[in-house]
């Protein structure tokens, strides 16, 4: 018996007061010496072209815990031009929540982008 | 505090019989500067550290495919701090805080200042043809922001920062 599983999600919009969260890899820490509580704008970097962040609608809290560390409110990183949010289903990876957001690495614009979103992030899983 | 009546320097000075309140300022230039130095110290143990942690980095090395860091641009962006430094201290005399040197996007540097009164991020390109990405603020009103080639960025830089120090 085959399990009914859906091969596509549709593209949702994203509401502004929807949380994403956003996973730091702990290699990126150590090598920017972070210390405390802080968040650097440096470990704000696109990879294949946009920021992967996972939307709370689809992240369970063990999801959650597993992918993301750094949530980040979707309505401020909108707030950011010329930042853009689009749900991006991962169909390969099987993660609904995947959500990229684009225009993090925009020339003119990188080091800006990436302080304002070192404001508007906070830690939700304390690194050990 | 550095005692510099003994030094080599005022045994000179009155050898050649400078007068007494003309030592006196030249051995208070002459302390000045030896605190300078022992603050450029700071700087170039920062610098050194630098290097040995991003310049050692291999393929892969954030776990997302990071690429390594050319010593090109590690130098760019530290000869912009020294040079920064050296302006603010020969101008005004003014010591630039040591910054936090950092992997940045697609093999360029991130330098970064942090503290109560401002913020300020550049990002030195790996290319070189390619200006610097600046932003920097008060946490107010008071932004720079753009991009500039490094030659003027000193200038433009340690304007701002003369705000804050």
């Amino acid at each position: 018996m085959v399990k009914d599983v859906s091969l596509t999600w549709p593209i949702e919009e994203i509401p502004d007061k929807d949380t994403l969260f956003m996973w730091v890899n702990k290699k990126v820490l150590v090598q920017l010496r972070v210390q405390g509580d802080e968040i650097p704008g440096e470990i704000f970097r696109e990879h294949g072209g946009a920021l992967s962040t996972f939307w709370e609608k689809y992240a369970t809290p063990d999801e959650a815990r597993k992918w993301a560390k750094n949530p980040l409110e979707n309505g401020n990183v909108r707030q950011i031009p010329p930042l853009q949010v689009e749900h991006a289903p991962d169909l390969v990876r099987r993660i609904r929540a995947h959500t990229n957001i684009l225009g993090v690495e925009t020339k003119g614009r990188k080091s800006e982008i990436r302080v304002k979103l070192s404001r508007i992030a906070r830690w939700n899983i304390k690194v050990k | 505090m550095l005692d510099v009546n003994e030094s080599y320097l005022s045994q000179l000075l009155k050898r050649l019989k400078v007068s007494p309140e003309q030592r006196d300022l030249l051995l208070r230039k002459y302390t000045e500067e030896l605190a300078i130095t022992q603050s450029f110290e700071d700087l170039n143990d920062a610098i050194e550290e630098s290097r040995q942690r991003i310049l050692t980095l291999k393929e892969d090395w954030d776990g997302e495919g990071g690429k390594p860091y050319q010593e090109e641009t590690w130098k760019r962006a530290t000869m912009f701090i020294r040079k920064l430094s050296e302006k603010l201290w020969l101008d005004v005399g003014l010591r630039l805080p040591v910054p936090k040197i950092r992997p940045g996007p697609s093999g360029s540097i991130d330098v970064h200042w942090k503290s109560q009164k401002y913020e300020l991020l550049i990002n030195v390109p790996e290319n070189a043809d390619e200006p610097a990405d600046v932003y920097g603020d008060d946490y107010k009103e008071l932004v720079i922001k753009g991009t500039f080639e490094i030659p003027e960025l000193i200038g433009v830089i340690s304007e701002w920062l003369k705000t804050y120090l």
